[in-house]
């Protein structure tokens, strides 16, 4: 086990779990695994589109390496804002019941979002809902929920980003179609796109303020007014951290010597 | 807003779960009026209301717009694509005249790894339902600035503009852009992925202009649908175990991999739609016939689905009398330039008769560009007694009066008339009744 995922619900206003590491070793090596495939990815299209030479997994590792490299004004944000949509999405993995999802987009895109996932029915022979990711690694809880989560939300909710949704949802239902033949597609596209049977789940960091249940619960306040309807559309995870720039400082150097130690650079 | 054909293809689209497919053109049409309406309400009073009412009309023009949009990308062979096309087509459009933009702000369509503008998804699709006309007006949405996105991305833009302005010989023309290929990032693989689409447009605008497919082992054109299959592939890249479960793991790019899909739905039909393709009607020479079409396609390369009905219904046999009626911008020119030129070829003299003097000359330039090795007048002067024109020339533009004095006062136009084709073309003069 990567993460231990702990239930936490709050009445009606959100259901969810916390995620504690269980092995940082494994879960660094988890995450460097998904750079080194998605670089070793990267190289094989422009392999097989430019007629660049073949690379082996020594330059997968070095350009991968590249994006655990902090931004040149020495900015971690975006370093350890793709770490933890990493760690997000292997936390849904382990939870996720036959549901397929992508792992989070490497490229910088003006579009596109953290994170999205096909939510299946039991018999796993159809398509329920699509859950869409918002993952923020941050040491401002409350005010990036407040100014940043709940108005993306009210806005999706709204019919914005539809486009963005619709070509993300295609691939991934193409991708499960794949996996799995018998899936009525034109099924899955009326629930998800045109009944917009939608789920969120929002993924933050925390500190010590929103640790006790009653003030994670506080944390999440107005969840269900910024997407109504029943509880299990609304999904909140939170990971604590006591001092989240420097935890994620010292889990990129993990990272890093994971990425070299497997492609034995 | 949509005549009876094209209500009938909307109304044949995919079944949505509480949608009557069958008031669905109408509901688009109102949805149309609902934002027109709102957008002049928002500048004035009352603007609150008119907000709100335009938000719940795009929401539901929205989820449209996105359902028949993954109809048509997921499974491009689907019978009823073009009706799905349509109307995804439609709804975009709807939303993109209710999108509020801000005049002042300098855009660019984007074209990341994760998706595609809309005005550019919308564009294909209304080429898809091979409803070339609404195509050309919604590229114009289509915009770019040099310093906004690569080279790569301008071209591809530019490609699908001119796709869907029928201007098919500027795409051959356009030069690859380079990439730098030096460096394994993320967004130099989405700019391969967008330079693949982009060689694979340029293929399928030379197989438009062209007669004939040869097999590319004979010097003929890699099909383009070999380009966008590439990139739908490669857009997919299935990693190791990482989560060390046995299941498998994709990373995806979204963005490529949904246009991959749209330009083989808009590759699959499109061919057969080729001005290039339409075989030479009996009797008349298979060259002058391709040298004809040939010009005519670089304006016009597409046969719209009521031109092809027509050719289908012998329309450009000798012998066959039609009357044709399209609402204007219906593609009325394309055919009386296809009659002229099978008249032409097999050594037929043609009389053009249009309803008013402006349109002669206008006409005349029309057909003179075409039919550039014909002989063409246009004849308007009413005090001429036509002893000028005793032979009459190849084609001959002139009004009905005209052609009436010159049938009374020229014997020999009467004796030479087995040979003429004529045209009594009418445009809309709109309803002259008493009030």
């Amino acid at each position: 086990m990567t993460l231990i995922l702990k239930q936490l619900d709050h009445d009606n206003l959100c259901h969810g779990w916390e995620w504690e590491v269980a092995d940082i070793d494994v879960l660094a090596e988890r995450v460097a695994r998904v750079a080194l495939g998605q670089y070793r990815h990267v190289a094989q299209i422009l392999e097989g589109l430019s007629g660049a030479a073949p690379t082996g997994t020594a330059q997968h590792a070095a350009d991968a390496l590249k994006k655990l490299k902090l931004a040149k004004n020495g900015d971690p944000w975006q370093r350890d804002g793709w770490l933890f949509q990493v760690i997000s999405w292997i936390a849904a993995n382990q939870n996720r019941q036959e549901a397929t999802l992508a792992p989070p987009h490497i490229f910088h895109a003006h579009k596109g979002f953290d994170g999205m996932q096909l939510e299946l029915s039991g018999d796993g022979k159809s398509i329920t809902a699509i859950v869409i990711f918002e993952d923020k690694a941050t040491e401002h809880a409350r005010k990036t929920i407040k100014q940043n989560v709940w108005p993306d939300i009210v806005g999706l909710e709204a019919g914005e980003r539809v486009s963005e949704l619709t070509h993300e949802a295609s691939a991934l239902l193409e991708r499960h179609q794949h996996l799995h033949p018998d899936l009525n597609i034109d099924d899955a596209i009326d629930r998800i796109l045109w009944q917009q049977a939608r789920r969120y789940r929002v993924s933050i960091s925390i500190d010590d303020k929103h640790k006790a249940a009653d003030d994670r619960k506080r944390l999440f306040k107005h969840y269900d007014s910024s997407a109504d309807g029943e509880v299990a559309r609304r999904r909140a995870e939170t990971m604590h951290f006591d001092d989240l720039r420097q935890w994620m400082s010292d889990f990129a150097t993990l990272v890093e010597n994971k990425i070299k130690a497997i492609a034995h650079v | 807003m949509f005549d009876p054909i094209t209500a009938a293809l909307i109304a044949a689209s995919p079944p949505l779960e509480g949608l009557d497919l069958d008031a669905l053109p109408k509901r688009l049409t109102e949805a149309f009026a609902d934002i027109v309406a709102a957008r002049i309400r928002l500048r004035g009073e009352g603007a609150e209301d008119a907000s709100e009412m335009l938000q719940e009309t795009l929401l539901e023009v929205r989820r449209l717009a996105a359902a028949h949009e993954a109809f048509v990308a997921l499974l491009p062979e689907r019978e009823n694509r073009a009706a799905a096309a349509f109307v995804a087509a439609s709804a975009h459009q709807v939303c993109l005249i209710g999108s509020i933009v801000d005049e002042d702000e300098i855009t660019q369509s984007y074209l990341d790894g994760a998706s595609v503008a809309p005005e550019i998804c919308a564009t294909l699709l209304f080429i898809v339902a091979e409803a070339h006309a609404d195509a050309a007006e919604c590229a114009k949405r289509i915009s770019f600035s040099p310093d906004a996105g690569t080279d790569v991305e301008s071209a591809l833009l530019t490609a699908i503009k001119s796709l869907a302005t029928g201007r098919l010989s500027n795409i051959g023309q356009m030069d690859i852009p380079d990439i730098d290929t030096g460096q394994a990032t993320p967004e130099q693989a989405i700019d391969a992925l967008y330079l693949e689409l982009f060689k694979g447009i340029k293929r399928l605008a030379a197989r438009l202009l062209a007669r004939i497919d040869l097999d590319p082992a004979a010097g003929g054109i890699e099909p383009a649908l070999a380009y966008f299959t590439r990139v739908k592939e490669l857009s997919v890249g299935q990693m190791d175990d990482v989560l060390g479960t046995g299941d498998h793991v994709y990373n995806l790019f979204p963005g490529p991999l949904h246009l991959a899909n749209l330009l083989i739905a808009v590759e699959r039909d499109l061919v057969e739609s080729a001005l290039t393709r339409t075989p030479a009607p009996q009797g008349v020479d298979e060259d002058g016939w391709w040298q004809v079409i040939r010009r005519m396609a670089r304006k016009r390369p597409f046969l719209w689905r009521n031109h092809r009905d027509a050719i289908a219904s012998n329309y450009l046999e000798k012998g066959t009398s039609s009357a044709i009626s399209f609402p204007t911008g219906g593609g009325k020119s394309t055919l009386a330039e296809l009659k002229i030129a099978a008249s032409l070829i097999r050594g037929e003299k043609v009389v053009f008769l249009v309803p008013t003097h402006a349109l002669v000359d206008q006409t005349t330039r029309a057909l003179k560009d075409t039919f550039n090795t014909f002989d063409i007048v246009g004849d308007v002067e009413d005090e001429v007694t036509f002893s000028d024109i005793v032979v009459l020339p190849e084609v001959i533009v002139t009004t009905p009066e005209r052609c009436l004095m010159l049938l009374t006062t020229q014997p020999d136009t009467r004796t030479s008339r087995t040979t003429l084709r004529i045209f009594q073309f009418v445009a809309d003069l709109g309803k002259q009744g008493p009030k």
